[in-house]
């Protein structure tokens, strides 16, 4: 037998992070770092847990994820959201032991929780629920007063608070700390008496409040807006795109009989992370407004007046068509707006086409020239990984407000250096590296200056390099927005 | 504990209090030996399941308490003069 390709065995690198370990027998490939927890959820071993969120450091507070690790003294109970997975490492997640020690924890929760999830917002979807159904021991011994409190306190227009469901995970507060970077509530008192407060005369007026009460793993945060509006088990859900601003988190629209009750951050790597804006999460109440044109409308005699559809468009066409033949197609103009759907540009680009009118117009949001498309263009997640970020833009905070917890969230772990220049402070100016201010309009010399700087230069030669452009204010001219912009292209190509 | 104290505990709240301290601490809980109960020391350290360490020391007293001098709860259960706190609240 002759052979005439050769054997080539192809090397394949192994992975220097890559260790196997096992669970409840089966063996899983990890890697060094990862967390127990997170190994068992991909190899599909569920760990009930409440205090552990996968965007977020473990704190190891509420002890539901304990499971049995062998050790050098025997089998030992360790933490899985708080333990990383070792070369060989032995976990047991369903001995008896396991179960005894996950039972005790679920009894001692709700030995002081009110068990009133019957008017309870979260009741359906709530993990306490859940897994005192699926690791909890089914009754309690507990037969005394439970801890009372009044119930519930609001702890901002948005967000209410009810202590006595609360079962002191920490997920809000470290969202609060460590996302958002507004930590306005916290634990105050010990032991039997600790409970979230906010400071006394200060409300938890963060911009993104609504995120505590979609991690809240009971129901001791709700949300006004959807406060006994629904069930969890009767709501209609479509995936979708948020539309406040040009960051476009992921969402669930969620409603019951016709009415749009809540919006929910969808988990999506590239954009938001699961976290959503108050902005955004809540402005679903503006579709109820009274103010919404519901019908179309045509004026007569200077007064809008409703009508019908088939109404409305044919007087339309009867317009366009009298216009066109008056004036010719030019003396007819269509402005498209920024925040329509690319379906919607598309649609009327066509009907201007069609109609053999070329007077379109249509501008970005802020009403920089179209010209910067011709730029290269960075994703949210290349902004959050690029070693230097430059911010030539409005208050991302008030803007962007994800956009700001990505950049946040990349200045904080030491991913990113930002440099801003603004004409005033910013809610990313406590994280900047370096914070350019300038007199409106002088913005050029003041970007000169800083990026000749020999440390700045250091830093933007040392790799990536984003540019968040956006006009600082709208009452400026965007012709100084995109002069700062070649400003420092010319430095920082 | 307090409920047994009182004269009004059960058999079961002393298996509760056991139980309780064994979600604290999984294992054999540390103890000295005794003769008198034929008890053999279990050596130091503890197991713990709980992030603070406030919650096995607090359980140290209750189980040597519990282990070392069992006939004294018990006496507390079987030779009282009132009634369970549990009957007390159904006959209300
Ligand atoms: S309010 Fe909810 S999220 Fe906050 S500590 Fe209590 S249970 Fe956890
Ligand atoms: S999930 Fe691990 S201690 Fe709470």
């Amino acid at each position: 037998m002759t052979t005439t390709e050769p054997n080539i065995e192809v090397e394949i690198p192994l992975d220097p992070n890559a260790i196997t370990m096992s669970i409840n027998g089966k063996s899983v490939a990890a890697r060094k770092g990862e967390l127990i927890i997170a190994a068992a959820d991909r190899s599909g071993d569920y760990i009930p847990r409440f205090c552990y969120h996968p965007r977020m450091s473990s704190v190891g507070m509420c002890r539901q994820c304990l499971v049995e690790v062998e050790g050098p003294r025997g089998p030992m109970m360790v933490v899985s959201c708080m333990t990383s997975v070792g070369e060989g490492q032995i976990v047991r997640t369903e001995t008896e032991q396991v179960k005894r020690a996950q039972e005790g924890i679920v009894e001692l929760l709700l030995a002081n929780h009110p068990l009133d999830c019957p008017v309870c917002d979260k009741g359906g979807e709530c993990p306490l629920q859940d897994q005192a159904f699926s690791h909890g021991p089914g009754e309690s011994r507990f037969i005394e007063e439970k801890r009372h409190y009044e119930k519930p306190i609001p702890i901002s227009d948005l967000v209410l608070l009810d202590r006595e469901r609360c079962i002191l995970c920490d997920r809000c507060t470290r969202f609060a700390d460590e996302v958002a970077g507004d930590a306005l509530i916290q634990f105050t008192s010990r032991g039997n008496n600790t409970q979230i407060q906010t400071f006394p005369d200060e409300p938890f007026s963060s911009y993104f409040s609504g995120n505590t009460v979609q991690i809240c793993p009971v129901g001791a945060l709700t949300a006004q807006p959807y406060r006994f509006k629904a069930r969890p088990w009767d709501l209609a859900k479509i995936e979708s795109t948020c539309t406040t601003c040009s960051v476009g988190c992921r969402i669930t629209l969620e409603s019951s009989r016709d009415e749009m009750l809540r919006y929910q951050g969808v988990d999506s790597d590239p954009v938001n992370h699961g976290w959503l804006c108050d902005k955004g999460r809540f402005n679903f109440e503006s579709i109820k407004s009274n103010q919404r044109i519901e019908n179309p409308m045509v004026r007569s005699d200077g007064d809008l007046v409703a009508t019908s559809w088939s109404v409305a468009l044919s007087s339309a066409a009867s317009l366009i068509a009298q216009a066109i033949k008056d004036g010719g197609p030019q003396s007819v103009a269509i402005l498209g707006g920024a925040r329509g759907t690319n379906e919607d540009a598309y649609a009327w680009a066509r009907l201007a086409q069609s109609l053999g009118i070329s007077n379109v117009d249509a501008q970005f949001d802020d009403g920089l020239p179209t010209s910067l498309f011709g730029y290269a263009q960075a994703t949210i997640d290349e902004a959050a990984h690029a070693t230097t970020v430059l911010l030539l833009s409005p208050d991302l905070k008030e803007e962007l407000p994800i956009l700001y917890v990505r950049l946040r969230d990349a200045s904080e772990k030491k991913r990113s250096k930002l440099i801003e220049f603004v004409p005033k402070q910013t809610g990313l100016t406590r994280y900047a590296w370096k914070s350019a201010s300038y007199e409106p309009g002088r913005q050029v010399s003041v970007i000169q200056q800083t990026l000749t700087d020999p440390a700045v230069a250091a830093q933007i030669a040392q790799g990536s390099v984003v540019v968040v452009v956006g006009r600082a204010n709208l009452a400026e001219n965007d012709s100084f927005t995109m002069a700062a912009l070649d400003a420092v292209l010319a430095i920082a190509p | 504990m307090s409920r047994v104290v009182d004269g009004k505990g059960t058999a079961a709240d002393l298996e509760q209090l056991i139980e309780v301290g064994t979600s604290i601490c999984p294992g054999d809980f540390p103890h000295a030996s005794n003769e008198k109960l034929g008890l053999a020391a279990v050596p130091f350290p503890y197991k713990m399941n709980t992030i603070c360490f406030v919650g096995p020391s607090a359980y140290a007293p209750v189980n040597s308490a519990l282990v070392l001098f069992r006939e004294e709860f018990e006496a507390r259960i079987v030779k009282r003069h009132t009634i369970p706190v549990t009957a007390v609240g159904a006959a209300l």
